[in-house]
């Protein structure tokens, strides 16, 4: 008896179970929140620039430096992710 | 006094700047000085500061509590450093927030700027002849111990009311205000000022 493209689609999902064991899936998790979490630090970035161009004021410049370079250390964390886990 | 004095900050991080030199805003005509800089008094950002403080030590209260490893070491570590990085936006983000809301008098107008979140920035201005009533409100153990309160500006514009929230020295924020508005008043009506 013929299978139905259903049946063929949960035998598929059966033999990638061993594969894609839990930790596999915690990983996707994990760089799915540190993707999130870069999309926020460019917001952070785009809001300051924004914020300093309203008030200019003598921290402006320091203030744009921590922005960007905690932009940086969330790639450097999303790559060590993806390394590591 | 002296609790105010140490409250109020380096001199970045004033919360009352007097006449300052080195603050632009965006629309600054080019004659138009700045008489006063004002943020909400440093005392606010205690709160936040003490949560920041029991997020950086959780982890390591928490590896004592649960000494159970439940993930392999490679989870652990970035799970540490994402909860490290989320601790840092927070303060940030709060840093930030605190910083740029600021209320500026100058000699044409009074402007708040106000960011409340990230994603959003909302700005109220009233010209210093559309002032109608200066009032200032200090109430509570805190706010009468660190000498900060909210200043309300009501206008007869578009918007009725502008409010200062948790400035320093209300009482002299109100009188500057003031003093500017009579003076508007008197170039007006052609009175040199002295």
């Amino acid at each position: 008896m013929n299978s139905t493209p259903f049946d063929q689609f949960v035998n598929f999902i059966v033999q990638l179970i061993p594969v894609f064991s839990i930790w596999w899936l915690i990983k996707l998790l994990y760089l799915a929140v540190l993707g999130l979490y870069i999309a926020f630090a460019v917001i952070v970035v785009r809001q300051l620039k924004l914020m300093s161009e309203t008030v200019k004021a003598s921290l402006n410049a320091l203030l744009s430096v921590i922005a960007v370079a905690h932009l940086l250390v969330a790639i450097l964390v999303f790559l060590l992710a993806l390394v590591i886990l | 006094m002296i609790i105010t004095k140490i409250a109020s900050g380096s001199r970045f991080l004033k919360s009352f700047i007097s006449r300052p030199l080195d603050i632009r805003f965006e629309n600054q005509e080019a004659e138009e000085k700045i008489i006063l800089l004002l943020r909400q008094h440093p005392i606010v950002n205690v709160p936040w500061i003490l949560l920041v403080i029991i997020l950086i030590f959780a982890p390591g209260v928490l590896k004592i509590v649960l000494p159970a490893d439940i993930l392999p070491i490679n989870f652990q570590i970035v799970t540490v450093i994402i909860w490290y990085l989320f601790v840092f936006a927070y303060a940030f983000e709060k840093f930030v927030l605190w910083y740029y809301n600021v209320y500026i008098v100058t000699d044409e107008r009074v402007i708040d700027v106000d960011f409340p979140s990230l994603l959003y920035r909302d700005i109220t201005e009233a010209m210093l002849d559309r002032i109608e009533e200066i009032n200032n409100r200090k109430g509570g153990y805190l706010r009468s111990l660190f000498d900060f309160g909210d200043v309300l500006v009501q206008t007869a514009g578009a918007i009725p009311e502008i409010r200062f929230e948790d400035v320093p020295d209300p009482e002299k924020v109100t009188h500057i205000i003031y003093d500017l508005v009579q003076a508007e008043e008197n170039e007006d009506k052609g009175i040199k000022q002295p």
